[in-house]
């Protein structure tokens, strides 16, 4: 199924929407398990190495991804808002094997909905600035 | 630039009207047939269009002909492509791994 790709300058945010052929709870684990995102988030060749992760809010997800040589990048996902199986948010970041944050970061919204078995995903990314979207992974 | 690229072609009928005329070079007209809208919708669309050096117009007798302007498209996609491409790769692993657990979970 096609993925919905739309940048809005103005707005300085980036929708991405896509429907996935399984059910609601077995989309938002894959969102939402580091096991499971440690599968899927990382564009090949590189892979994506979770160290720690709190799926509550207040809490983050802290990983690397990882280049086929061995570099990491390390990013820090804070979760900011949780409604379980319909939408989360959280405030991305790059940051340091230390987990000091570079800003400025990201401000996501993430929503689910299940129709007839497929789920919907919409991803709405916000960006203080769009030109930093060249580096964003 | 007069008007912003970006947001020209965040408009869903703006995209639509660029997918028709990368085929070939269409009039207001022919542009408008493919769309439940007027003539006068399309030739605002084109306006913003042309507005970013997006669009083309040629003038062949009476009538104004739009194609795309390529190279110009081909600047935003070049910017654009490495983040959609990122998501792209990223989705289509998650379809797999969907499908994977689905036939694991059918095993059971």
């Amino acid at each position: 199924m096609q993925m919905d790709f739309v940048v809005d300058k103005q707005a300085k945010t980036v929708s991405i929407t896509k429907e996935f052929a399984a059910e609601l709870s077995l989309v938002w684990d894959a969102y939402t398990k580091p096991e499971y995102l440690d599968q899927w988030w990382a564009p090949k060749p590189l892979t994506s190495r979770t160290k720690a992760m709190d799926f509550k809010v207040g809490g983050r997800r802290f990983y690397a991804m990882v280049t086929p040589e061995g570099l990491e990048r390390w990013v820090v996902q804070k979760y900011t808002s949780i409604t379980p199986k319909t939408n989360f948010k959280l405030f991305n970041a790059f940051a340091d094997a230390d987990e000091n944050l570079e800003l400025p970061g990201s401000d996501w919204d993430l929503n689910f909905s299940e129709q007839n078995g497929k789920t919907k995903v919409s991803i709405s990314i916000y960006n203080e600035s769009l030109e930093r979207l060249e580096r964003m992974i | 630039m007069k008007r912003d690229v970006f947001q020209a072609i965040a408009d869903p009928t703006r995209r639509a009207i660029i997918a028709l005329i990368a085929l070939q070079a269409m009039t207001p007209n022919a542009i408008a047939e493919h769309f439940d809208t007027t003539r006068q919708a399309v030739s605002k669309h084109l306006r913003v269009l042309a507005e970013c050096d997006l669009v083309r117009q040629e003038q062949h007798g009476r009538e104004i002909y739009y194609s795309l302007e390529v190279e110009k498209m081909k600047e935003i996609d070049k910017w654009l492509e490495q983040y959609r491409k990122i998501w792209e790769s990223r989705f289509s692993q998650l379809d797999d791994m969907l499908v994977k657990i689905k036939k694991q979970k059918e095993k059971k």
